[in-house]
């Protein structure tokens, strides 16, 4: 019988907490894990990171490894988001998702990180993950490519489609919000 | 063009938003808060050497101790409850003082043998949130057999999974499991098959004790007693929905059934 690896030691992993919280809580945010979930992704991650430590080779960058958990953390709580709004056809779970209601109003994108989140919402997850690694997270080419799993000239032409498709849905949202506004100034205006 | 100067470029909007993006920091205190959280769940070794438990931390352990690795089916389970919840603070935060145990398996029971067995399995499944590869899985990390399969578009077809497998034998991809039984309720309530309806719940009910759609299919039931012309189950169904359920979404729709 294969014993499992033993679990990292506690001081050890407290320290690797105290490093990589704000990383993996960022990541699981910007993923589009909701401001109400936050709280449990981040300790269902690291539940993982705990059991899963002794496993780690120590080849890449710890951060490249606690992305990868977390985008499989955030891709499986959209999953069966999508599995209950597909079953109860409701309105309301369509908009829940894994996202904050807000962010599907368009007239509300006054803050700028609810702009942000309303615009990653709206890309495709792959190239959410990759403009996060990239543009938020500031990692170089080959670490973002290690962590997404693909060779380098893959993972710069995902940074190129998520950077269009960024540009493009932020426009398109504040398109979306002016238009939204000219009822409000009609109103005002009587 | 590196990241710098495509910032550069952007229009005034964009570029101020994905700077919030990289400023967001987390709120003073919730390291601590989930640390303390996470330390009822860490295996007891660990836990007993890392900072303090919360009260009812130490009865967490007792209670959570014999389901092993139930234990991640358990606060995923609770985890996805949340989602339908957003009011309300995630269950697992509960599940670290041991309510929730209780609350997510029958009530005033412990976990039925069956479930064991059933979150073993599925919380194999569950750890799909182990390191892989978003392109490739990682060969090192996880057995094949851990990885569940992606959703499809349209949803699997009933076909590709038993669905009358006893709950020591369910495959780990449980949730999908569920969710096409309690697809095949709401279609059977659609078409006014109403005694249908209630068994195939009742089944549900022995198949998936501790199920992610628990409280869609309490639901379910509710509005199939009403139909059905029961309105005094219908009612008794609806009190025990609102109050193990207090901030439920379906909270309004049960509710009718009590008028």
């Amino acid at each position: 019988m294969v014993k499992s690896p033993a679990p990292a030691p506690a001081a050890s992993f407290r320290a690797l907490y105290e490093a990589h919280f704000a990383f993996v809580w960022r990541s699981l945010r910007h993923l589009g894990v909701r401001a109400a979930d936050i709280s449990d992704a981040c300790q269902d991650v690291f539940l993982v990171v705990h059991r899963r430590l002794p496993e780690f080779e120590a080849r890449g960058k710890l951060t490249t490894w606690l992305f990868q958990i977390c985008v499989n953390h955030a891709r499986d709580r959209r999953r069966r988001a999508h599995a209950r709004s597909e079953i109860l056809g409701d309105a309301v779970f369509e908009h829940a998702l894994t996202t904050d209601v807000a962010l599907l109003d368009p007239t509300i994108h006054q803050d700028q990180l609810s702009l942000f989140h309303a615009a990653l919402e709206r890309m495709d997850f792959e190239q959410r993950a990759a403009f996060i690694l990239f543009e938020v997270e500031g990692m170089t080419g080959p670490e973002a490519a290690r962590a997404l799993g693909l060779p380098l000239a893959t993972a710069y032409s995902r940074l190129r489609l998520a950077r269009e498709a960024f540009v493009a849905i932020v426009e398109r949202i504040q398109r979306a919000d002016q238009v939204s506004e000219r009822p409000h100034a009609r109103r005002a205006a009587r | 063009m590196d990241t710098k100067s495509w910032a550069k470029g952007l229009p005034p909007r964009a570029r101020q938003a994905l700077e919030a993006a990289r400023q967001m920091r987390p709120a003073a205190g919730e390291s601590e808060s989930v640390w303390a959280g996470l330390t009822d769940k860490l295996p007891v070794a660990s836990a007993a050497t890392t900072t303090s438990t919360a009260s009812g931390g130490i009865t967490a352990l007792l209670l959570l101790k014999p389901v092993g690795a139930g234990v991640l089916l358990g606060f995923i389970t609770a985890g996805s409850v949340s989602l339908l919840q957003p009011s309300v603070p995630s269950p697992p935060e509960t599940l670290a003082r041991g309510r929730a145990v209780h609350s997510v398996a029958e009530p005033g029971g412990p976990l039925p043998g069956s479930l064991v067995a059933t979150a073993r399995s599925a919380s194999l499944a569950r750890d799909s949130s182990s390191p892989r590869r978003l392109a490739q899985p990682v060969p090192s990390a996880e057995p094949a057999a851990t990885v569940a399969p992606p959703l499809s578009p349209s949803g699997p077809s009933a076909a590709a999974f038993p669905t009358d497998a006893p709950p020591s034998t369910l495959p780990p991809n449980a949730v999908l499991l569920e969710s096409n039984r309690v697809a095949r309720v709401r279609a059977l309530l659609q078409q006014d098959r109403l005694g249908e309806v209630l068994n195939e719940l009742a089944e549900l009910d022995r198949l998936f004790a501790v199920g992610v759609l628990r409280q869609e299919r309490d639901a379910l039931r509710v509005e199939g007693l009403l139909r059905s012309g029961d309105r005094a189950a219908a009612h008794d169904a609806a009190l025990r929905f609102l109050a193990r359920y207090p901030h439920s979404p379906h909270g309004a729709a049960v509710e009718r059934a009590l008028r």
